[in-house]
């Protein structure tokens, strides 16, 4: 793709949720969407619209940080008034056939997680929100 | 390619992060091609002063815009630039194609990284 220098392949260098996102572009693969989380802000302000990309058939969001770098992926949000917000978090170093959704939850691959919990206001973070094609991708290649 | 750097930055709380936006205009043609110019400004607050002004051809490549960004103080191997509806771009396009395709006005977002040590 010409984004990283030739001596990035073999590395050991970081990559995160833009990279995921341009490699989605080139491959083909569901859109998937940026929005940036400015450092000492917190999720708070983006709940709305994750409520809404899922409750609209959006599809996993990866999440990528500075300060909290740890891999993580959001399947759901629950929103209820006056109550503390939820998110689904998925652990992607999750591997092997799991035989069901408690086996999942069992083993602490897939949690439910206070937002204030899972997310560190001291990082900056970025959202790649994935969604299947609709229309035609906009080209980045051209 | 011509440069230069305006001082004045707006004063910002240590622990806050600078939201920035990459602000293009077609400053004319010079023999069939279009000269674009570009500065940085605070997305918050676009009437600050700029903090950095980049006149080049549109056939420069997008990567040579992005480090001029690294004169306002933004890393480019760490920084990225998307579109205003979250889209990300690739920086080896032309200056001209992005312009074209995307806009006048795009986001500089800090890269992030995906899973610790």
């Amino acid at each position: 793709m010409g984004d990283k220098p030739p001596g990035f392949l073999g590395s050991q260098s970081w990559i995160g949720c833009f990279e995921a996102s341009l490699c989605l572009a080139h491959f083909g693969g569901p859109t998937g969407r940026l929005c940036h989380v400015p450092r000492g802000t917190g999720l708070q302000g983006e709940l709305e619209r994750l409520y809404s990309h899922f409750s609209e058939g959006g599809g996993p969001i990866m999440v990528g940080g500075d300060a909290d770098a740890r891999a993580k992926a959001l399947l759901g949000v629950c929103l209820e008034p006056d109550k503390e917000a939820y998110v689904l978090v998925l652990d992607p170093h999750c591997w092997g056939a799991p035989a069901n959704a408690g086996e999942l939850q069992a083993a602490g691959w897939v949690s439910w997680q206070k937002v204030t919990t899972a997310f560190d206001s001291n990082s900056f973070y970025n959202l790649c929100l994935t969604s299947p094609h609709s229309e035609k991708q906009p080209s980045l290649w051209d | 390619m011509t440069s230069s750097s305006n001082v004045q930055m707006a004063s910002q709380p240590e622990n806050q992060e600078h939201q920035l936006t990459m602000r293009a205009r077609i400053l004319g043609t010079h023999k069939g091609h279009s000269l674009l110019s570009y500065k940085v400004t605070m997305t918050t607050d676009p009437f600050l002063p700029a903090r950095t002004i980049l006149s080049v051809p549109e056939s420069t490549p997008f990567t040579e815009v992005l480090k001029f960004a690294a004169e306002a103080k933004v890393p480019a191997a760490t920084t990225a630039i998307v579109t205003n509806d979250g889209i990300g771009i690739n920086p080896t396009q032309t200056a001209g194609n992005v312009f074209l395709k995307h806009g006048s006005e795009l986001p500089i977002i800090p890269r992030d990284r995906v899973g610790s040590c």
